[in-house]
């Protein structure tokens, strides 16, 4: 008993340690995308970018998913007691506690499906576009643009770097629990 | 290699970094989502929820500044003077650039709203289960060794040659609250 109770505190640590390494993955990612050095975001780069924030917003929805479940679980696991008290010190329910939590996790999680709707969307918007190197020196007129870019092939041969619509995943596996209750 | 060509490299180089600090934020979280849901942990206690809730709160934030500056920085590459920007649809068809963009920035639009929001919804969660504990059960038999071990620890207590003092009070009140006599006067 005494060990099991220890493991449960080990994966405590861990999920805590996955937690912040994922909180500064993030603010990582939105340091540099709002550096003054990346001030400009071609569509292929914003096509890549969108599609892993699609799934980041999906695997953020797995966990806000399941932890009503881990967390009405730990009101019933026979290692531990749980007691709980408001800012005064006063004894509150447990579980009437863990139920608002899920209730506003139960939000969360519809509103993470929305948000990863609209960046699929978003990434579908943009999935043909892409770009070429302009001829050094001499600025093309604007007339001369959508024409360059109908027929990449032409003109300078300077390769066309494009976002692949064949890349518009990775999708979540259709069986997941996760896919099933967005959905819904 | 003249300055045009360097800076669309920079160019290039940055929108590989972003796309690498994506991916990098994306294992992160999927390390998260399979550390939390994986088979060995069904049990999520109180108290590492709420550390949970609050790096994913801090995430979303994070992705909300990130889509927030998203739309500005694509537009601006339609003006880029490194660059020049095409789109077709799938048949080959060529399509406005910037009706493009445009259509995926009202998408973003609607992404950072839906983000603003699922902040505060993971902070309320949180709160809800701010202050909440667990204690190790002891079983049956760990329990009662540990009830006797005390009873005989207060049974065995001597009484203090100075009994107005606090501790040999609350060790007086324990015994006549458990009836529990000394087993050995001073």
């Amino acid at each position: 008993m005494k060990q099991t109770i220890e493991q449960l505190q080990h994966q405590g640590e861990r999920q805590r340690e996955a937690a912040n390494q994922a909180s500064d993955a993030a603010h990582e990612l939105a340091r540099r995308a709002n550096s003054s050095d990346a001030s400009v975001i071609p569509g292929p780069a914003a096509y890549d970018v969108l599609g892993d924030i699609k799934m980041l917003l999906y695997y953020v929805s797995e966990v806000t998913d399941n932890l009503p479940h881990a967390l009405a679980g730990s009101l019933d696991d026979a290692r531990f007691d749980v007691f709980d008290r408001d800012y005064d010190g006063n004894q509150r329910e447990p579980r009437v506690q863990v139920q608002r939590a899920s209730e506003q996790l139960h939000e969360l999680t519809g509103l993470l499906s929305q948000a990863y709707d609209r960046a699929e969307a978003a990434q579908q918007a943009i999935s043909g576009q892409g770009y070429k190197a302009r001829p050094q020196g001499a600025g093309l007129r604007p007339s001369q643009e959508p024409l360059l870019a109908a027929f990449p092939d032409t003109a300078d041969g300077r390769p066309t770097i494009s976002t692949s619509t064949a890349r518009i995943g990775p999708r979540p596996q259709s069986g997941s629990r996760c896919r099933t209750e967005l959905q819904r | 290699m003249n300055k045009t060509k360097k800076t669309l490299d920079q160019l290039e180089a940055e929108g590989q970094q972003q796309e690498q600090s994506a991916q990098r934020a994306r294992h992160a979280v999927s390390n998260l989502g399979l550390t939390v849901n994986g088979a060995s942990a069904p049990v999520v206690p109180a108290p590492v929820a709420c550390k949970l809730l609050k790096e994913t709160g801090l995430l979303l934030g994070y992705l909300n500044q990130m889509i927030d500056y998203l739309p500005t920085a694509l537009a601006r590459s339609l003006d880029d003077p490194r660059i020049s920007v095409s789109d077709h649809n799938c048949t080959g068809k060529f399509r406005e650039p910037s009706t493009q963009i445009d259509e995926a920035s009202e998408h973003m639009l609607a992404l950072s709203a839906a983000l603003a929001r699922t902040v505060s919804y993971a902070e309320a969660a949180r709160h809800a289960i701010e202050y909440q504990i667990y204690e190790e059960r002891l079983d049956a038999a760990t329990y009662t060794a540990e009830l006797e071990a005390a009873r005989k620890a207060l049974a065995d207590f001597p009484d203090s040659p100075s009994p107005d003092d606090a501790f040999s009070g609350m060790v007086r009140d324990l015994r006549r609250k458990h009836g529990i006599k000394p087993s050995r006067q001073p």
